[in-house]
């Protein structure tokens, strides 16, 4: 939540983006200690197309970078797509893919073409503590270097999905964040504390 | 039958309160975008989000949290 309260980041966000918020997982209260829990952030098209996201917390420049390169390259991909949605997807994927191998050294081939529809229930899919199926997990584009590169932090995971699934609806998409790359269960349980007054000395 | 002409003069009834109360109706107004302790502007809804990034040529940001992003105890 840091780089939300930066003035810097606040000017560009209100500029640019209209700003929203969702509970998708929860955390524990143990006593006064907070177990669990994190933070996604997607930037999107007002139609819920998701153009670029970070997964976890993150600084102000990071937040900032992450926010101006969306926005550069909507443009970009607005102007080269000539109002062609596919080419519009495919120039996002490719963008992606570019930036990874920049930004990380990763190098991916974008897919371009999107694999046959699946439903929840024919999908592998990521699924509440009740076992109730809440997102798909989607495939990765394989990186061809693996050999020269070390583990990718969370940015890189990111790129590397949207590497082939840019485009796509933020319900689509957003199990492969919160629990593929951050390792949070999606949940829609509230949060759950061990002791209903955790402000009391035990 | 009795109950069928009863219904006539509620239904008159309820459409000229209802249009009675128009002009109040038409004067309530969004609530202000809230910031939750950031100085980002957050609205209610992702929904809302898009369709006033759509009104307004922008993009929509949305963030997924776990907890209660409004309040900073349990983000």
């Amino acid at each position: 939540m840091n780089a939300l309260a930066d003035p810097k980041v606040g000017k560009l966000i209100n500029k640019h983006f209209i700003a929203s918020f969702q509970r998708v997982g929860s955390f524990k209260i143990e006593g006064k200690q907070k177990q669990g829990g994190n933070v996604a952030t997607y930037f999107c098209a007002p139609d819920g197309r998701v153009l670029n996201a970070i997964a976890g917390p993150v600084d102000a420049k990071t937040m900032l970078e992450e926010a101006e390169w969306t926005i550069l390259k909507t443009r970009e991909a607005i102007k080269e797509s000539k109002g062609s949605a596919d080419r519009f997807k495919t120039l996002l994927r490719r963008y992606h893919a570019e930036r990874l191998q920049e930004k990380y050294g990763a190098r991916v081939t974008p897919i371009l073409k999107d694999q046959a529809m699946q439903t929840l229930d024919t999908a592998l899919a990521y699924r509440d503590a009740d076992g109730r199926k809440l997102a798909p997990i989607l495939s990765l584009p394989p990186i061809e270097n693996e050999g020269e590169v070390r583990q990718l932090p969370n940015g890189g995971k990111v790129h590397r999905l949207l590497a082939a699934h840019a485009g796509a609806k933020i319900e689509h998409l957003y199990g492969a964040v919160f629990q593929g790359i951050l390792n949070e269960k999606v949940t829609t349980k509230p949060v759950q504390s061990k002791t209903p007054f955790p402000w009391r000395k035990e | 039958m009795r109950s069928k002409f009863a219904t006539v003069p509620f239904c008159l009834l309820l459409a000229a309160a209802l249009w009675a109360d128009e002009p109040q109706l038409k004067t309530v107004e969004r609530p202000p975008p809230a910031r939750h302790g950031t100085t980002v502007e957050f609205v209610g809804t992702p929904v809302e989000a898009a369709k006033l990034a759509a009104k307004q040529k922008k993009l929509v940001l949305i963030l997924h949290v776990s907890g209660h992003f409004e309040d900073p105890d349990f983000t």
